[in-house]
């Protein structure tokens, strides 16, 4: 083995399609490693006896084991090492910031270039699936036993995974008529291509796993009955409600919740194939051609509104100033397209960015977006951003929105500049608002992406499941109950206890709340 | 060394043909898996039992095991004498009892009953993966062992070989694991396994004694802990996770961290942490470092204590400044061969900017480094003597004697060749590319009184350096460290095992070495009961890492702390582990050009930074504690009390024979209790005196004769004239240079000839420089020409001798040991281990003990007569001419080191090494560059010997052998003019 194979090989990540090509379709922009780069690319690690990705990863996956499994080309050996910490690697490789985890943390992430954690782990499981590999079934079944799941996002496909790999039956429900939560309607193609979350969803199956789906607790199934027919419950239902900062959003305006928007375009693709530019002229027709589906879409928008209705006070810990805006439910209809608009995304996460660079795909007239800090502190991950640069977006730095108001050609934004500046007992730099920089921007159509807070439903009281004054779920931290609610029977985790945070940290909550309940009903 | 195991009993060998004389002999105690098949099927049936270790959970241990020996006495009266003891059967609801626990119990009840002698113990079992598991296992009495779930291992890894290949792997493992075990054996000076065999040769660390009693024959304890109810409550946890299918198989974590797994010492946390305090020079950052690293789980002894106080607290002002605390800080040893040539000078900058010492470790160091601030105060010594020189030891403040190393005790070093680039081949006296080995013992120290003859040694040439001895935490350790005060060392270093050594053996820093606290803790009580702590001052290092460790440490008995792996991660170490590959990628632990140029970003600020923030956090410890000093730490033991233990096992934990005074140890449940007085409280003396050897007449006769009188004809000398000529070595380096008075008078020889008569006394002519010739009439003791650097030695035997000079020793053992450069000639015989790690020197004798030019890495020996055994082990450089007219000599040569072709074959061994210039030419330089030593030495010496040859050297040259390591060519080792042949390079 080349001990020096570090240096003289670099990093290289798999061929990226151009901007001008991407930004027409809303394929995967990365393309696959060839057995040859994986090879190349895995024998780069150089086994740290601290390994620092391991320890920076949420679920611990056992990084530096599955990279010397594909130096020395066993593939098998490295997906099964691979699924056995995380239940759904291949869309962690698609999705994860990795520059702010694994890579990040990586040895050679100072001078040498970081290895390729994330291409790796998503050609691990990508191939090994190609290959018809398939995580083992667990030989026992114990079938006095059930788990219901409430949410298959993530965290929720992340506790069914583990609990029946114990032998452990499970239900998920969902209200969408898809598995995968955020990962199927939030994060959009061109990062996570819906067959991924297809295919998972028959290995979970085959794994025994039951979805029952177009479901939604409290109006198509009361969570009485469930909780009645279950050994336990676990509830993953994560972070809807959208922030708005300390805008005052006025009704029918074409300013939107990012979330809102991605859903509505993400389900439109999803469910009809085409891309975005042709949504709307064939929206009715496909409408009567697919009705059950098009329901699925329409239930989708009722239930932000309702969400939206409820004027729960609103806390968001990004935000100093914590007006709480009251959102009302403004829209009837989907989003009209974005074709030759001048759209502003205002914020700087990951989910700011799926909307500039879905924006960019619908064929706006320009993208821009409006963040308070500046590249260097910006919460999300770099390579997005860079990704969204490359695609055309144009972004303001050290700038806040104020206002926004109808005018006779659009929108206007009253912004300000803003300054960082170091304080006592924050981590971050804090921006800080440079009056008289006031400016006006004019736009067409703008996408708040400031992030969510949790949207406890109503019935959670009701079966004494408390929650804090922020909404989120309540949880025991304890290691041999963590994660019960104070309703014993129930469990819960992902973003409706942590806030909204990664999906690699939500499948963690559901790997560690699938081994507590474990512990609780056996 | 052999690892022949026998089974069947042992008869009576007064007796013939005594019942059971009919023994299987095997080549290895590990079984593979065809032996296994074999024995198991052609022994006698009736003669087996098997004892299966799964017990069911009903079952206490203690109660499985009385079991176990009831059942095999009444087999063993049925004659059942071959015990199966198989941990293979695994079932549900039953837990394991380790094999080890069952063999000890076993092993240790068949000697009470006088069994023992009848029986063998084949151990089948999972447990045992590595070497460690099968010295433990052998030497607490298992015959064989069938590690059966290795095999299973590396037949399910490589399911996809051909049968054949499995084999091999198996085999490849068995052989690995043979190797490990040779290793251990060596390490306690065994030869063979069954002498090791039933030997219990292990400190048992971390068991109640009641555990020690019931299994292993009530070995002592030193701290207690682990009891038998306890290990049975961890066995039914295991089991019964193993039995949970749903948990995945452990990745493990116990040699590189991992998250949620056991402990380590460095974690990515604290590494970062302390990296950006350094380099942002953010006391604060170190602070939070700091606190990582208190408040881990308890992972050390120290961990287990919490520090008070008697006093009140007093201001910061009043304590004692950061310089004074900075003073008593050390690097602790690391080579010049381990870490980079930046790393190490950035490191030795550092600690002389601050005023304290760094310490170069074994290699040598570059000369000029002494005129820049990066010359390291300690200078080492160890085993290997690499770059060992006189000018070496003068300029050290401290010389180390090195005599194990806390995270490999007993073991050797080898710089693999690949690390070895030209400037580490130069300082060490050796050639690129050539791997190093260190020989695990120090050869001239078999005894204290060879510690001390060395001290003396060290002494003469460099009077004013503190010797210090370098030793390792163990339950002996305060008996050698009293040894060494009284061999006249200044200071005992006590390393622990917990200290980074990246490059040490997995098994070594796994299963190896003691906690410092123990050693340093034995140590200071047993000086103290002996009235010699006020002599020595103790130094401690492995593992110390901020403010809280020093206070423990210095409360525990130190006076001087020493970092190492803590230093290095402050110069951009990330504890990557891969020290030996010579790959770092921060540039540190490598000698690599790209890594060390384009990678390595560590300051010799970032090391100050440190240090200044341990200083300082100490000063902060100082106050609170309302101390001014912290010289009035040292010792106070009554300041330690236990924390509460977390766990029971903690809690078994008793510290009380290790403190002086046991009651001064109060737990923290009774920490009311009223303070004895201490009356072995310590306190550092203001002046540190450093011992001086009493002069030696003939020695000081000698410095002074030079600088005054003109030299005496002969100069009498006795035995009792130890190291003549090592004090007038370092008398002309430290005056020549600046006298030009002594200068102008010797410059018109360059040479200067002492003519002495008499037996010399040990270390004749040790580190004896270029400028002197001592010449000999009688004989020598040992270690005649140690460490020589460039003089030359004569001895001859008196011409009104009534002996044959060829065949009488004319001086003792381990003669040249570490030489560099000069000349000796001797008219006669040397003793064992003749040239042994010379790296430079030309010696011609008329004959040698066995182990000559052992560990030779370069320079040429000529022996005119019989050599012993063993000759060139370990060798990796230089050459040796041996005279052998009856061709013996393949079985006297350490073939795994050398070979050898005598001169009548030269031409043929030429050619068959492809010798890139003329053959006939080549070997006939060869030959005469032999007979010119020869000459030189008939001259010399006056041997008649030696003038023999010449006058028939036509006929005797074809006797001579040329010996030299296996993986070098002959043309290859006359490189330094020593042939005519110009062409040659």
């Amino acid at each position: 083995m080349d001990n020096y194979h570090f240096l003289n090989s670099t990093r290289k990540d798999p061929l990226k399609a151009s901007a001008e090509e991407r930004i027409n379709n809303f394929n995967e922009i990365y393309s696959n490693f060839n057995t040859e780069a994986s090879v190349d690319q895995a024998s780069r690690c150089i086994d740290c006896g601290v390994p620092y990705c391991k320890w920076s990863c949420p679920v611990l996956n056992h990084i530096p084991e599955w990279l010397k499994l594909i130096a020395n080309g066993e593939i098998i050996k490295a997906a099964e090492l691979s699924n056995e910490t995380n239940s759904l690697p291949e869309i962690c490789g698609r999705v994860c910031p990795q520059d702010r985890l694994c890579e990040g943390a990586c040895t050679l992430n100072s001078g040498y270039g970081a290895v390729s954690i994330g291409n790796i782990e998503k050609y691990i499981s990508d191939t090994a699936f190609a290959q018809g590999w398939q995580p083992k079934k667990s030989s026992i079944w114990h079938k006095d036993k059930l788990v219901s799941i409430i949410g298959a996002g993530p965290a929720g496909l992340a506790a069914a995974d583990f609990l029946t790999r114990s032998g452990i039956p499970v239900k998920v429900y969902d209200k969408y008529p898809e598995i995968g939560g955020l990962l199927t309607y939030g994060i959009p193609n061109f990062k996570l291509e819906k067959d991924i979350v297809l295919r998972r969803r028959k290995i979970l199956e085959n794994q025994g796993v039951e979805f029952i789906l177009n479901t939604e607790i409290g109006n198509t199934i009361d969570f009485k009955e469930i909780e009645a027919n279950s050994s336990a419950v676990f509830l993953a239902l994560g972070t809807y409600k959208a922030l708005t900062g300390s805008l005052n959003i006025k009704k029918n305006t074409a300013v939107y919740m990012a979330l809102e928007y991605l859903i509505d375009r993400i389900n439109n693709i999803f469910n009809f194939g085409v891309n975005a530019e042709e949504n709307d002229e064939n929206a009715e027709i496909e409408d009567s051609a697919q009705p059950h589906k098009r329901t699925a879409a329409k239930r989708t928008s009722s239930r932000l509104r309702r969400t939206n209705d409820r004027s729960v006070p609103e806390v968001h810990e990004d935000h100093e100033d914590n007006e709480n805006a009251e959102i009302e439910a403004w829209r009837q209809s989907s989003i009209p397209s974005l074709k030759n608009k001048d759209v502003v995304i205002l914020g700087g996460g990951d989910t700011a960015m799926d909307c500039c660079r879905t924006a960019i795909r619908e064929g706006a007239k320009s993208v821009k977006c409006l963040y308070r800090r500046d590249f260097q502190n910006i919460p999300g991950s770099r390579r997005e951003i860079e990704n969204a640069i490359e695609e055309g977006v144009e972004f303001i730095w050290n700038t806040q929105a104020l206002d926004i108001s109808e005018s006779d050609h659009g929108l206007s934004l009253k912004t300000v500049e803003t300054e960082l500046k170091k304080e006592f007992n924050s981590k971050r730099l804090v921006p800080v608002l440079k009056t008289g920089s006031e400016k006006t921007l004019k736009a067409d159509a703008v996408i708040i992406a400031y992030g969510f807070n949790p949207s406890p439903a109503t019935w959670l009281k009701e079966n004494s499941i408390n929650t804090d004054d922020s909404g989120r779920v309540l949880v025991s931290k304890n290691t041999e109950n963590i994660m019960q609610t104070s309703n014993p029977k129930v469990f819960a985790g992902g973003d409706m206890v942590r806030g909204s945070d990664l999906v690699v940290t939500a499948i963690f909550e559901g790997r560690t709340a699938a081994e507590s309940i474990k512990r609780y009903i056996m | 060394m052999c690892l022949n195991t026998y089974i069947g009993a042992i008869g009576n060998i007064f007796e013939d043909f005594a019942e059971g004389q009919k023994r299987i002999k095997l080549l290895s105690p590990v079984l593979s898996q065809i032996n296994h098949i074999k024995i198991l099927s052609n022994y006698d049936q009736n003669s087996i039992q098997e004892i299966d270790l799964n017990i069911p959970f009903t079952k206490d241990i203690k109660t499985a095991l009385l079991e176990i020996k009831e059942s095999i006495l009444s087999n063993l009266s049925k004659n059942k004498n071959l015990i199966i003891l198989s941990d293979k059967d695994i079932k549900k609801d039953h837990y394991q009892l380790h094999p080890l626990m069952a063999t000890a119990f076993i092993n240790y009840f068949l000697i009470s009953e006088e069994l023992r002698a009848k029986v063998n113990i084949i151990v089948v079992t999972g447990e045992a993966k590595d070497p460690h598991h099968f010295a433990c296992l052998i030497a607490f009495g298992a015959t064989l062992i069938y590690p059966y779930l290795s095999y299973q291992a590396i037949n399910q890894i490589h399911f996809d070989k051909s049968l054949d290949e499995k084999e091999q792997l198996c085999r490849n493992y068995q052989t690995g694991i043979e190797n490990g075990i040779l290793k251990i054996l060596s390490k306690m000076g065994i030869s063979t396994i069954n002498s090791y065999r039933g030997s219990g040769l292990f400190d048992i660390l971390g068991l109640d004694q009641d555990f020690l009693d019931f299994c292993f024959n009530g070995k002592q304890t030193v701290i207690g802990g682990l009891s038998i109810s306890d290990y049975e409550t961890e066995l039914r946890e295991l089991a019964q996770e193993a039995w949970d299918e749903s948990k995945a198989i452990n990745c493990g974590g116990i040699i590189k961290y991992l998250p949620n797994a056991e402990e380590h010492g460095f974690t990515p946390p604290s590494i970062l942490k302390l990296q950006e305090a350094v380099k942002n020079d953010d006391y604060e950052a170190y602070k939070e470092f700091s606190s990582l690293i208190t408040n881990r789980e308890y992972l050390c002894i120290r961990d287990l204590f919490d520090i008070k106080s008697d006093r009140e607290p007093i201001s910061i002002e009043d304590v004692e400044s950061r310089e004074s605390i900075i003073k008593r800080f050390s690097i602790s040893a690391m080579s010049l061969g381990a870490i980079s040539p930046e790393a190490h000078s950035a490191l030795a900058e550092a600690m002389n900017i601050l005023g304290a010492r760094s310490n170069s470790g074994e290699g040598g160091e570059d000369i000029k480094r002494i005129e820049t601030n990066s010359h390291s105060k300690i200078k080492q010594i160890a085993s290997g003597r690499f770059g060992v020189t006189a000018e070496y030891l003068i300029n050290a403040e401290v010389i180390q004697i090195k005599i194990a190393q806390g995270a490999k005790p007993g073991e050797g070093g080898q710089l693999p060749g690949f690390k070895v680039n030209a400037m580490i081949a130069k300082l060490r006296h050796s050639k690129e590319g050539t791997t190093l080995i260190s020989p695990p013992p120090h050869h001239d120290i078999y005894s204290i009184e060879d510690l001390a003859q060395l001290i003396y040694d060290l002494k003469e040439i460099n009077p004013s350096a503190e010797i210090s001895v370098k030793l390792v935490s163990s339950l002996g350790v305060a008996t050698v460290a009293l040894g060494a005060c009284k061999a006249n060392a200044d200071a005992i270093t006590i390393a622990g095992a917990d200290g980074g050594t990246g490059a040490s053996p997995l098994s070594s820093i796994r299963y190896a070495g003691f906690p410092w606290e123990i050693g340093l803790l034995l140590t200071h009580k047993l000086l103290l009961e002996n009235n010699y702590r006020d002599d020595i001052s103790l130094q401690v290092d492995g593992g110390l890492k901020n403010g809280l460790d020093i206070i423990k440490a210095a409360l525990m008995g130190a006076n001087i702390f020493g970092f190492g792996t803590s230093a290095l991660i402050t110069l951009g170490c990330k504890y990557l582990r891969i020290c030996h590959l010579n790959n770092c990628a921060t540039g540190v632990a490598t000698q690599n050009e790209v890594l060390r140029k384009e990678h390595f970003r560590g300051l010799s600020d970032y090391v100050i930074s440190y240090m200044n923030f341990i200083a300082e956090e100490i000063r902060e410890y100082l106050a609170h504690l309302g101390y001014q000093n912290l010289n009035e730490l040292i010792g106070r033991q009554d300041l330690l009390e236990r924390k509460i233990s977390k766990t029971s096992k903690q809690a078994n934990l008793d510290f009380s024979q290790l403190f002086i005074n046991s009651n001064d140890l109060t737990t923290a449940d009774s920490k009311n209790q009223s303070q004895t007085e201490n009356n072995f409280t310590y306190r550092e003396s203001e002046k540190k005196h450093i011992h001086i050897n009493d002069g030696n007449h003939l020695s000081k006769k000698l410095i002074n004769d030079y600088k005054t009188d003109p030299l005496a004809d002969v100069y009498k000398i006795s035995n009792a004239d130890r190291s003549i000529g090592t004090a007038l070595s370092a008398f002309i380096i430290e005056n020549e240079s600046i006298s030009d008075e002594i200068k102008i008078l010797k410059k018109s020889e360059l040479q200067t000839e002492i003519n002495l008569k008499g037996v010399a006394g040990q270390s004749f002519g040790a580190f004896l420089i270029e400028r002197l010739i001592l010449n000999l009439e009688g004989a020598a003791n040992d270690y005649v020409g140690k460490g020589l650097s460039g003089g030359t030695i004569i001895i001859r035997t008196p011409e009104d001798r009534a002996f044959i000079a060829r065949n009488s020793v004319i001086m003792g053992n381990t003669c040249l040991y570490g030489a560099t450069s000069g000349k000796l000639f001797a008219e006669g015989l040397a003793g064992e281990r003749f040239g042994i790690r010379n790296s430079g020197a030309i010696a011609v004798i008329e004959g040698a003990g066995d182990y000559a030019c052992e560990y030779m890495t370069g320079g040429t020996v000529v022996i005119l007569g019989s050599c012993g055994i063993e000759i060139g082990a370990g060798m990796t450089g230089g050459k040796a001419f041996i005279f052998d007219p009856e061709f013996k000599l393949a079985n006297r040569i350490n073939a795994k080191s050398v070979k050898f072709s005598y001169l009548k074959d030269l031409n043929e061994t030429l050619i068959s090494e492809n010798a890139k210039i003329k053959v006939q030419e080549q070997s006939h330089e060869i030959s005469n560059y032999l007979k010119s030593l020869i000459e030189e030495h008939a001259k010399l010496t006056n041997s008649s010997w030696a003038k023999h040859i010449i006058s028939h050297y036509n006929e005797l040259k074809d006797s001579f052998a040329l010996v030299y390591c296996l993986d070098s060519k002959i043309e290859e080792l006359f490189t330094d003019g020593q042939l005519s042949l110009s062409k040659l390079h």
